[in-house]
């Protein structure tokens, strides 16, 4: 990308700062995208400001009826908070620079930490429905990255995708409050559709322990661009195990968020606590 | 509307007009250019690609075929006699439209025949695979961008992606044609440029029988919009990474071969294909 482009993608993203900006004064330190079974935790958010995605310059708009979008800006467990309401995937249409757009501009807000949510199916057969995971690392299968032709500059803080100091702070606040929690290996693939048998087999054996639609754009420029520390946090709603694979019904994946909805807005919550 | 329906509805008027009266197709066939077309058939209409709107980029020059409204015995028919390539630079929407287009014509089942190279060292040349599953690896897929909740859901389940009811039919007719059954898992790759040695290994590894460039992105477009989807294919290229090593061909006897193994599947696809109408009709 030439260096009229960079600077055009930098106003745009001035452009959403400043907006916000004339809204909301104050610093928020952690970012929180809010993916399928993390959606409760915006009831236990004091809430300061709201703006929905549709108002700020430049924003993407999400598709999926199901999702709000809008960014609130509050307290929660004492820490000032700023959480995305609403996510933009790449199965929607959007490229990974649309997707990782508000990413950038929550940095330029100030956050320092990004906590990263979203549902997936297990490939890992010790996990089940309904179980947390904690993502260790990843596997992109998007065939894409956010940084195709941007220039891209490892930034100097950066020493790996998920913080590992915050994988241990997760872990230690599950043990802490009684919350069993698996760690693995979240591998992204495009969608919408969802695996084939044959499929869940191959992404099993290259490694991976769940298998979603989301969440590694948003973490690559979080963590390796803009050096945040950076924490994802899986629901697990299927079982993509090939031998006994059923139909995967939308109602069934989202009663199993709704059922590991309570045990992860406490962890986020106690999470956050402790940052 | 969509604009994604508004061009189906558009492909969809168009064709209702040049339709026969009274006819009434459940069953669709999709073939390469070179293949023979079903036996028992009384053409009633054909109609080039090029004349049914809208017309995609990039497959005016590169996509030659024909929709073909027929009779296969006592079955009304549509065929499409000539495939759009991915490869041949038309987006995945596009190869998906099609599919649509069929669905509102009244397709019920869709039998799909295309060309591969196979890794399973059972199979042989101008054999035919019956596939039964597939890997997608053609980094796109016709359901990206906004969801048309009236062609089908946002999150198909694909694990009866080649319905089984059909597939074990189709097995029965094999057996009694005593023509071999090639099981397959297709992995489904961009193309056009045949594969390394190294990458027919990493394809077996992972579960794949053939490889090919057509199949898979029908398959998902048919899966959403809820057509039961047949996928046979012929197979013209041996990729077998040890033997690979050891011969590698030029390509003019590639073409030999390549043209050997039609001759041989053409001859049984014929008969297969009627069989096949038949039977799921």
């Amino acid at each position: 990308m030439n260096t009229e482009l960079i600077s055009t993608l930098e106003e745009l993203q001035n452009e959403a700062v400043s907006f916000i900006r004339s809204k909301v004064s104050e610093d928020y330190e952690i970012g929180i995208i809010l993916g399928t079974g993390l959606g409760g935790l915006v009831k236990e958010i004091q809430i300061d400001h709201t703006i929905e995605y549709t108002e700020i310059p430049n924003f993407p708009v999400s598709t999926v009826e199901s999702h709000h979008g809008r960014l609130i800006f509050g307290t929660l467990s004492g820490k000032k908070i700023v959480a995305m309401q609403g996510r933009f995937h790449f199965y929607e249409g959007y490229s990974h620079g649309d997707v990782t757009f508000p990413v950038f501009v929550l940095h330029k807000l100030g956050i320092k930490f990004l906590i990263v949510s979203n549902a997936c199916g297990a490939l890992n057969p010790a996990f089940r429905r309904t179980d947390l995971m904690l993502i260790r690392s990843h596997i992109n299968l998007h065939f894409t990255t956010p940084f195709m032709g941007v220039a891209y500059k490892k930034n100097e803080n950066f020493v790996d995708d998920y913080t590992s100091e915050m994988i241990k702070l997760a872990e230690e606040t599950a043990i802490e409050n009684k919350i069993p929690v698996q760690k693995g290996v979240y591998l992204s693939v495009q969608g919408p559709n969802l695996e084939t048998r044959t499929e869940y087999k191959m992404t099993r054996k290259m490694g991976g322990d769940v298998v979603g639609m989301s969440t590694i754009p948003e973490i690559l420029v979080a963590s390796s661009m803009l050096g945040l520390k950076c924490l994802g946090l899986s629901i697990i709603t299927d079982e993509g195990f090939p031998g006994t694979l059923k139909v995967a019904e939308l109602k069934d994946i989202l009663e199993a968020a709704a059922i590991a909805e309570p045990k992860m807005t406490l962890l986020t919550r106690k999470i956050i606590e402790k940052l | 509307m969509t604009e994604q329906r508004e061009k189906i509805m558009q492909s969809v008027e168009a064709l209702k007009k040049l339709m026969p009266s009274k006819f009434n197709p459940k069953t669709g066939v999709y073939l390469e250019r070179e293949m023979e077309l079903p036996g028992d058939l009384k053409i009633l209409k054909e109609v080039e690609y090029a004349d049914i709107p809208p017309q995609f980029s990039g497959s005016s020059k590169e996509t030659k075929g024909t929709m073909i409204f027929a009779r296969c015995g006592k079955e009304d028919v549509i065929i499409l006699h000539g495939r759009y390539h991915f490869y041949n630079g038309i987006k995945m929407r596009d190869v998906g439209h099609v599919i649509y287009v069929l669905k509102y014509l009244g397709i019920k089942t869709l039998i799909s025949v295309d060309e591969t190279g196979f890794l399973n060292p059972r199979f042989s040349l101008g054999g035919i695979a019956l596939v039964y599953d597939h890997i997608n690896l053609m980094g796109d897929n016709p359901l990206i961008g906004k969801n048309d909740d009236e062609l089908g859901v946002r999150f198909p389940d694909m694990s009866d992606a080649y319905n089984k009811d059909c597939y074990t039919k189709v097995c029965d007719l094999f057996l009694d044609k005593k023509l071999r059954i090639n099981e397959a898992v297709y992995v489904g790759v961009p193309g056009p440029e045949t594969e390394t040695e190294a990458e027919a290994r990493f394809y077996t590894d992972i579960g794949a029988d053939v490889v090919g460039y057509s199949l898979v992105a029908e398959n998902i477009a048919a899966v959403h919009c809820g057509i039961k989807y047949v996928g046979m294919s012929i197979l013209t290229r041996e990729l077998l990474p040890d033997k690979m090593m050891e011969d590698s061909r030029s390509e003019k006897e590639m073409i030999k071969i390549r043209k050997e193994s039609y001759k041989k599947a053409n001859g049984s696809l014929k008969d297969i294909l009627k069989q096949t109408i038949k039977t799921l009709s």
